[in-house]
């Protein structure tokens, strides 16, 4: 039978189709491979050279400088200030971006769907109170009065166990964090 | 939302081809891309950006407001524009989102639909067993009719023998392909991107610039901003910055996309959807091409499929 002549040291015997005219034994039909080599099947097939000289690591090269992280990231806990301070706060926030236009004399009243005030305000009070209008409630916030709604309701982070877990308990009280 | 389908499927989307076994329908001929036939066809153009805040300013004039007309008494869904470049750049400015592509009612029964859809059309079973007539063998009748004391007999290869032919299995492959029609497709997107901005899961940025190519900086910008478990951002092509591509080859929960790849089932599977400003008014004009078309997309006398 005859062996294959790419030199791969395949086991196993071949019949394969020739283009050489002076070889007229070659029988131009159907491949068989028999795959009682060494290896069994997958060995027939080579991937490239089984041997190879020994290479020297190459050590990946630095990349870029590494813009480093904050410490942690910011909590989305909220407390309000107290309710006279987010007035004063809201109505000189106000007061600032809409000071050309003739509005009401109450803030509450002031629209606040015009731009660019719109855009000053919103951005001032994110951050002044660490509290930004999520993009689910943006188009509501359309008076001053809705602003004072949304930034006097807090907001907690943590449920109750991890609330308990970080605070002082009393003594006989014990949580048991580890699952039997 | 209990929509039960957050982060739980392997599979990816991509864009569909169709099939080649089965007859298509006409409307199904082009894959995804006739979904984008919002007047012509052409490819968004990429832009190019110079300077940060004047080009951030120039962005906003340009592309911060609807180029779709409201009509009166709806006013516009708003977002943040945020930017990838710094921890901090959260506020850049305010985006108006036209209310009839992210104000829609939430039809959680079209994201059934649509969802279902995209994981059946391309789906063919190779299951195949044989019948009584082509397993071999089973030709003679095993023993005689009467006299054996034993039940009547006609074939070895009968369903109630074992090793006999299966009664009513699988019969070869079978495709499961169908189409819904293309405005529920539509309105599939529309109500997934309402979904995605109501629960505050949708953020739209200026561009894909980065910093570094580093994804240990991605990971931890994600962590920051609280943008949840997985992220996937979606530019307006699909040739995109080195950085954001290095970044995020390697990591798993985070997708780039290009816009014409963006689908329900992507939107579903990643927590986040994160869209670039100009894929932010390409979604929208292709969108809303189809509220306002009345002829049909290729000439009545070809053949339909669909049309009882």
């Amino acid at each position: 039978m005859a062996t294959p002549k790419d030199g791969s040291g395949r086991q196993g015997s071949w019949t394969f189709i020739t283009r050489d005219l002076e070889d007229r034994t070659a029988v131009p039909f159907a491949v068989y491979r028999t795959y009682s080599g060494a290896g069994g099947f997958w060995k027939t097939f080579s991937f490239g050279k089984t041997s190879k000289e020994p290479v020297a690591m190459q050590l990946p090269e630095p990349g870029p400088p590494v813009v480093p992280a904050p410490t942690s990231p910011p909590s989305l806990s909220y407390n309000p200030p107290e309710s006279s301070d987010l007035e004063a706060l809201l109505s000189s926030v106000l007061r600032d971006a809409y000071r050309t236009q003739t509005g009401p004399a109450d803030w509450r009243c002031q629209d606040i769907t015009s731009e660019p005030g719109r855009t000053q305000v919103l951005t001032r009070l994110a951050r002044d109170l660490g509290r930004t209008v999520p993009g689910s409630q943006l188009h509501e916030m359309r008076r001053g009065e809705d602003v004072e709604r949304f930034y006097s309701i807090p907001v907690r982070d943590k449920n109750r166990l991890e609330e308990m877990a970080v605070k002082e308990l009393p003594a006989n009280i014990k949580i048991n964090w580890d699952y039997e | 939302m209990a929509l039960g389908m957050q982060g739980m499927w392997r599979t990816i989307t991509s864009l569909g081809k169709g099939l080649s076994f089965g007859r298509r329908l006409p409307s199904s001929q082009a894959s995804y891309s006739s979904l984008w036939q919002g007047g012509n066809l052409e490819m968004p153009r990429p832009i190019v950006l110079l300077d940060k805040r004047e080009e951030i300013e120039s962005l906003l004039l340009r592309l911060g407001t609807c180029e779709v007309p409201i009509s009166k008494p709806f006013v516009p869904r708003q977002a943040w524009l945020e930017s990838m470049r710094d921890y901090d750049e959260q506020h850049l400015g305010l985006v108006d989102l036209h209310p009839d592509v992210f104000g829609v009612p939430p039809r959680l029964d079209i994201l059934h639909q649509v969802v279902a859809w995209q994981r059946n059309y391309k789906r063919i079973s190779h299951a195949h067993t044989k019948t009584r007539a082509e397993v071999r063998g089973g030709g003679r009748k095993p023993r005689p009719q009467k006299g054996t004391g034993r039940s009547r007999q006609g074939s070895i290869r009968s369903p109630i023998w074992r090793g006999g032919g299966v009664a009513h299995g699988p019969r070869g492959p079978k495709s499961y392909y169908y189409m819904l029609p293309m405005k529920i497709r539509v309105l599939g997107l529309k109500v997934a991107l309402t979904i995605k901005h109501a629960q505050d899961d949708l953020h739209i940025i200026d561009s894909v610039d980065l910093p570094t190519a580093d994804p240990q900086y991605m990971m931890d910008f994600v962590r920051y901003r609280h943008w949840g478990d997985s992220v996937l951002i979606v530019d307006i092509n699909d040739q995109m910055p080195e950085n954001i591509v290095k970044a995020t080859e390697t990591l798993n929960t985070i997708g780039l996309i290009p816009a014409v790849a963006i689908n329900v089932y992507s939107m579903l599977k990643y927590q986040t959807l994160v869209l670039t400003l100009p894929t932010v008014r390409f979604l929208e004009k292709k969108l809303l091409w189809h509220d306002t078309r009345f002829a049909p997309l290729y000439p009545y006398h070809m053949p339909y499929r669909d049309i009882p």
